[in-house]
């Protein structure tokens, strides 16, 4: 899952990114709303976390750039905590609303809960064959036995498993899995298939060679 | 609408009302008497003709018997009202009696009640026409000097039936003048005290809280002036009420964000075990947090302080030396920055906060010199013009969008440009600035000039 944090005050953007990218997210900033449109535009992300008074253009006006072309899901994360000024970002086109002071636990669930919605899954458990995966606690069991993943393997079963029966091309796991500073051109993305496969078993991730990934 | 029993209004009205009725009882009562006695005198008039008959006849028959008129001698022998003259009486519905001068009534007509006495004769003058009321008869009656009466009576029923009429007339129409006068009043007292119901309801509004409402104006120039001297202080009250209101959301949102900071940072860092640098990493963060907390409070403490008015002990000052000891304090920092400080110092004297202008000339030294690029130019004036003491403080620099201008001495206002928090400040500077300015009555004015100069400019009262 990759993320983009538009947020221009440094240290919170700094605990932002370290606290999501320990739980496995590829995260992406910006510092300025200008910076954070382009990237929001030039890149699909999962989500983005967007705050709204920021420097050269404000949240709103980035949503409304935003808005007339993608469709990412988008939580504002303001200090500005009126009703009017919720009312305002909602019907801009944010998904969630965030006021600050927050708790960070509250901003995963929610963040975990945009991106469950985006891809069509209601629920927060989804179960194939004898694979279970809780995207809430992000833990895979495996015929009722617990598999120890890294986050960044997680991740990759999380991406694959809410795509479910799609094809999912490399090009689309290095934007969805890697952040801006990672070099797309490794073979870490092998690795990591290779990894889970052996962890949950051969036949739990499908290749299809010169289109990508599957879970059917 | 409720009339409260000690109402203004009610008490006028029942004033009024007491005052209109006595009026009206006075000119009732005054216009029943004169009818009345109008009444009377007809009768009496009526009265005189019938009198003077039953004198003649009477005088008549004295001659022939030969009584000569004298006082008191001997008592008429007979007397007998001729037949016709008893018969014009009658048919007049006249009543007459007749009395000797020993009081012997020598003859009365039929119907004439027994009851009615002679008249005292001490009194009566001798010839004149006196008159009485005697139950419902009028009387008229005429003493002759030897003592013998003659009296001539009519009823009085009609006109008293007439008069009580009238009586009655009058009470109806005076208590409908009564009543329309009371309606009337209410109607102009309603009117004359709307003013005050406007501005009862008014105050009572903003007692609830609504504090934007107003006064209608109304005409009048007592209560208009109430009314002005009223929305002048609701409008200031007002005032207050809002810049405190967004004074307190300013504050609040300013906390929110070191506050955030400090919360994701901990809660991040406490989440599972830490090299040492991450850990020193977050403490450095949250103290630098703290740090910006505390900043943000003494500010407020002081704009707090200074709009109180407390501690404002003035004394001659001289602007050019005020300037010259903040630029020796600001000298490491124009160096650093290689900012190129141009002075045109000249004597410049006023009463004022030597303190309070000190840090009105460091807080806006200090921003032109942070706010600029490095190698640029800072202007530093003082003078007078216009009979004020000024100073001028100019700096090269990205300038302020023309936008922004009218709003840089707001609380917590930030230019996008300037709104980089790796240079510190709150927000408060220049808000602190303006509250100084405004403590000593002066004016501070920022304007932009071509070539992204941005000018501050303080006019002091000399």
């Amino acid at each position: 899952m990759r993320l983009l944090i538009i947020e221009d005050e440094p240290d919170l953007l700094r605990a932002l990114s370290r606290a999501l990218r320990e739980d496995g997210y590829a995260v992406d900033t910006a510092e300025d709303g200008e910076d954070g449109c382009f990237k929001a535009l030039d890149c699909d992300y999962d989500a983005i976390v967007l705050d709204w008074m920021l420097p050269v253009m404000s949240g709103i006006e980035v949503l409304t750039a935003l808005r007339a072309k993608k469709q990412t899901p988008v939580l504002m994360l303001t200090a500005k905590t009126a009703v009017a000024h919720r009312i305002l970002g909602l019907n801009t086109g944010a998904d969630d609303y965030l006021a600050k002071p927050f708790d960070i636990n509250e901003l995963r669930a929610r963040l975990r809960a945009l991106i469950r919605r985006s891809a069509g899954q209601a629920r927060d458990q989804i179960v194939i064959g004898n694979v279970s995966v809780d995207t809430w606690s992000k833990t895979v069991t495996l015929a009722g036995e617990p598999v120890i993943l890294t986050a960044r393997e997680y991740a990759l079963v999380e991406y694959l498993v809410l795509r479910r029966g799609k094809m999912v091309s490399r090009t689309e796991l290095y934007e969805h899995l890697f952040d801006e500073n990672e070099d797309s051109l490794s073979n870490l993305l092998d690795v990591r298939v290779s990894l889970v496969r052996k962890k949950i078993g051969p036949e739990f991730i499908v290749t299809r060679r010169g289109q990508g990934y599957c879970i059917p | 609408m409720k009339l409260p029993p000690s109402s203004l209004r009610t008490r006028i009205l029942l004033w009024h009302g007491a005052l209109l009725a006595c009026v009206l009882a006075a000119f009732g009562f005054t216009a029943h008497r004169l009818h009345w006695n109008g009444e009377l005198v007809r009768l009496d008039r009526e009265l005189d003709e019938p009198l003077s008959l039953l004198h003649r006849s009477l005088h008549g028959q004295n001659a022939r018997e030969g009584n000569p008129p004298g006082p008191r001698s001997a008592p008429p022998v007979t007397y007998e009202m001729p037949k016709n003259l008893a018969d014009q009486f009658v048919a007049r519905g006249l009543e007459f009696s007749v009395w000797t001068r020993t009081g012997k009534n020598l003859d009365r007509s039929s119907s004439m009640p027994e009851t009615t006495a002679m008249p005292p004769i001490d009194k009566a003058v001798p010839f004149v026409v006196q008159r009485r009321s005697h139950g419902n008869m009028r009387e008229a009656y005429l003493i002759t000097p030897p003592g013998e009466c003659f009296l001539v009576a009519t009823s009085m029923v009609n006109e008293q039936r007439s008069a009580a009429r009238l009586g009655w007339w009058l009470l109806a129409l005076g208590t409908g003048i009564l009543g329309i006068g009371l309606l009337v009043d209410a109607w102009i007292l309603r009117r004359a005290i709307q003013p005050v119901e406007d501005i009862i309801s008014a105050a009572e509004r903003i007692s609830r809280g609504n504090l934007s409402t107003r006064i209608e104006s109304t005409a009048g120039a007592e209560l208009g002036r109430l009314t002005n001297v009223l929305n002048k202080t609701f409008a200031s009250l007002d005032r207050t009420f809002t810049q405190q209101s967004r004074f307190t959301a300013d504050v609040a949102h300013e906390l929110r964000t070191p506050v955030s900071v400090l919360i994701a940072e901990t809660q991040g860092i406490l989440e599972r075990e830490r090299e040492n640098d991450e850990y020193r990493e977050t403490i450095s963060t949250t103290l630098r947090s703290a740090r910006r907390m505390s900043g943000l409070i003494e500010s407020l403490l002081e704009l707090a302080q200074i709009e109180s008015g407390a501690d404002l002990s003035r004394s001659t000052c001289d602007l050019a030396s005020l300037s010259t000891e903040v630029l020796q304090s600001l000298q490491s920092t124009v160096e650093a920055r290689r900012i190129v400080l141009e002075q045109k110092l000249e004597k410049a004297s006023c009463e004022a906060n030597a303190a309070q202008i000190t840090q009105i000339i460091a807080n806006l030294l200090t921003n032109a010199i942070q706010h600029n690029e490095p190698g640029g130019h800072v202007l530093i004036e003082t003078g007078h013009s216009d009979a004020k003491a000024l100073v001028r403080i100019e700096n090269s620099g990205p300038g302020i969008p023309a936008t922004d201008l009218p709003h840089v001495f707001e609380r917590f206002y930030r230019t996008d440009t300037s709104r980089n928090r790796k240079t510190g400040g709150v927000g408060l500077g220049l808000a602190i600035c303006k509250a100084i300015a405004d403590t000593h009555g002066a004016a501070l004015e920022a304007c932009s000039l071509p070539g992204g100069i941005t000018r501050f400019t303080l006019r002091m009262a000399r």
